[in-house]
């Protein structure tokens, strides 16, 4: 993934930041919560529902794994599956919203003079 | 006429703006509509632009972006930039949106630097829907274009002492030859087919003084302006505005507060021979035509914010054989919304050497020009241009990059074209494309050494097979970031005042002999010939022809 990796010139907080935010972060979070739901899946229900959960977990990303972590999980302790969800949008939404904040005002006009 | 004022733009929010971005696969292509709104910027002391057009319901932001107040008041009383009854007055920063729901011609002034019946001084004029217009030549009201010189020579000092005086006594096809010397005016033409030329490129000058907004402002058809040099104006050194059939050959312009070269609104036109350095938008700008059937060729745009900037300008539209270089980025074809026909389409960028763009300090700049630094090519928010045969060195970031934007509406780039270029030595990836619904756009033949995404040609190349692999988010995120680092004033700029001097340049050959050839038709004489076009050599950069 060199694009990652490879920012602009010159390199500014906000760059990092969108890159983290709005790119980077929501991946971790997809793969993190998919490998805990599909560890849950393994371990529960029949056949069908784990091929059924596994696909809604994979096909839709974060939501399908959130989905399932929150409301359909059980071998996790809710504690943790509740952690895992909305530590991770906190964690993810948060600086987010605080970075488009910052940077979300008006250009203003142009100086001419 | 409805005034509405505000203090910011009337952008979706981001949370709105977000939700656009996962959803622009809806967007698709879509035709140039003369839908929207117009921005006029309020400088000291004129309106840019001061011809606008814009179609049945649409609107014109006003802002103030000189330093003194200002305001803009129909001449029939129907509409006004008044915020709240009795507040007049709009200070540096303000901005109003005025709509217009009935077509006609509406005439407008500042009430603070200008005379009431919308003649003198800071004026304007709205034209609304369908109507045609053509400035009035003076007393002698609406003149028609011709073709064929008159033979009739106007000279300047000699007949008449000053250019204005001259270009106002002159009838369609005539020449008003300018000698030697420093002309501190601003010359406004409204009268058809009427050739200016200064005896000598690099000793006729008209000079703004830093206090003048433009230098000569055309308003008329078929108006050729040659051989002569703008310098020193807050706003453009040669512009032509609402025009069908302009030319500009054999120009300097160096050091204008907004662009160099400017056509708006124009159509039928070139650009050519000419050198435009030191503004902080653009060296050369044609926005807002469609079809554009404009030509720049072989020109040189050099230390300015962008080298060629083309907003909303579609069909027909070719930037070819020039040279751009020390620009914070050198071309740059870009869909806004505040002006009108977006989304900008099928322009040709074909045997071009774009060199050095951000890489070192020495351009001017504005805040959305630092929002591109450092990319040679950047098609923003356009469709379907051609991007043939360039030379792209050297640019801080990418070499050729392709972009979304988001405006009032978000605008996918799709569709373009990119062939056969040489792009080398970029500091972050030669070809490059960001953002969600940057699809459609294919690369093939290119000699380069990075692309993000990786594999983009290969995965991407033209009539085959394409992968979804077509754009890159991390790319679109730090054009994002660096909007991010502009509005919290991250940046700094140079004085386009102090922009280096260009050396002296070619004269037209023939000079002051050379033959009258009114602009009626500019762009159908071309004759244009992609097909021998050539990707310039490292080494051998094209060159402006010799003096004659």
């Amino acid at each position: 993934m060199p694009s990652l990796f490879s920012a602009s010139a010159p390199l500014n907080a906000f760059q990092v930041w969108f890159v983290v935010y709005l790119y980077a972060l929501p991946l971790m979070l997809y793969a993190s919560w998919a490998a805990l739901s599909l560890l849950d899946i393994a371990d529960s229900g029949t056949a069908t529902a784990r091929r059924g959960w596994s696909a809604v977990v994979i096909l839709l990303p974060l939501l399908g794994g959130a989905c399932y972590l929150l409301f359909a999980a059980s071998t996790l302790r809710r504690p943790a599956r509740r952690a895992a969800v909305i530590g991770g949008l906190i964690v993810w939404l948060i600086p987010l919203v605080a970075g488009l904040w910052l940077a979300g005002g008006p250009l203003g006009p142009k100086a001419l003079s | 006429m409805t005034g509405a004022s505000r203090g910011s733009w009337r952008r979706p929010d981001l949370l709105a703006g977000i939700v656009l971005l996962l959803a622009v696969a809806a967007c698709g292509k879509q035709e140039p509509q003369p839908t929207g709104t117009v921005l006029v910027s309020m400088a000291d002391n004129s309106y840019s632009p001061s011809i606008v057009r814009v179609p049945v319901g649409g609107s014109i932001v006003f802002i103030n972006a000189g330093r003194n107040d200002h305001n803009a008041v129909a001449v029939d009383k129907s509409w006004s930039t008044e915020k709240t009854f009795g507040n007049i007055r709009m200070r540096p920063g303000d901005m109003a949106e005025i709509v217009f729901p009935a077509q006609g011609v509406y005439p407008f002034y500042c009430t603070f630097h200008a005379t009431p019946d919308g003649r003198a001084g800071m004026v304007g004029v709205v034209v609304v829907g369908d109507v045609t217009y053509t400035a009035p030549a003076g007393a002698r009201g609406v003149l028609a274009p011709v073709a064929d010189a008159s033979g009739v020579t106007r000279r300047v000092p000699q007949d008449y002492p000053t250019i204005q005086n001259a270009v106002d006594a002159a009838n369609p096809g005539d020449l008003v030859l300018i000698d030697r010397g420093v002309y501190v005016e601003s010359v406004f033409v409204t009268t058809p087919s009427v050739t200016l030329r200064g005896v000598d490129r690099n000793e006729v000058v008209v000079d703004g003084r830093f206090e003048a907004g433009t230098g000569i402002m055309v308003a008329a058809d078929g108006v050729a302006v040659e051989n002569m040099t703008a310098r020193n104006f807050t706003l453009n050194g040669f512009y032509w505005t609402g025009v069908k059939g302009f030319r500009g050959a054999y120009l300097t312009a160096y050091n204008n507060g907004d662009y160099g070269i400017y056509a708006f609104g124009a159509s039928d036109g070139l650009f050519e021979h000419s050198y435009a350095s030191g503004s902080p938008d653009s060296a050369f700008y044609v926005g807002q035509c469609a079809p554009c059937d404009v030509v720049l060729n072989d020109v040189v745009g050099a230390y300015s914010g962008l080298g060629y900037s083309g907003t909303n300008s579609s069909g027909n539209m070719y930037v070819l054989n020039s040279r751009f270089e020390h620009n914070r980025s050198g071309i740059s074809t870009t869909t806004f919304d505040i002006e009108l026909y977006p989304p900008g389409r099928d322009t040709v960028i074909a045997g071009n050497v774009v060199s050095d763009s951000g890489l070192d300090n020495e351009a001017a700049g504005f805040y959305a020009t630092e929002t591109l630094a450092g990319n040679g090519i950047a098609l923003v928010g356009t469709h379907t241009n051609r991007v043939e045969h360039n030379l792209v060195t050297g640019s801080r970031n990418n070499g050729i990059v392709i972009l979304p934007i988001l405006d009032r509406h978000y605008w996918p780039a799709t569709g373009h074209v990119v062939r056969a270029n040489t792009v080398l030595g970029s500091g972050r990836a030669d070809l490059a494309a960001g953002g969600l619904g940057t699809l459609g756009n294919c690369f093939d033949g290119n000699i380069y050494r990075s692309s993000l995404p990786w594999g983009l040609e290969a995965l991407n190349g033209c009539g085959r097979w394409r992968a979804p692999l077509a754009s890159d988010l991390s790319t679109y995120l730090t054009f994002f970031g660096a909007i991010g680092q502009v509005r919290t004033g991250q940046f700094t700029l140079n004085d386009y005042k102090t922009r280096p001097v260009p050396p002296p340049q070619p004269n037209l050959p023939g000079g002051a002999l050379a033959p009258v050839r009114p602009a009626v038709h500019p762009f159908r004489e071309q004759h244009l010939d992609l097909a021998t076009i050539r990707t310039p050599s490292p080494v051998a950069r094209p060159a402006i022809p010799a003096r004659s």
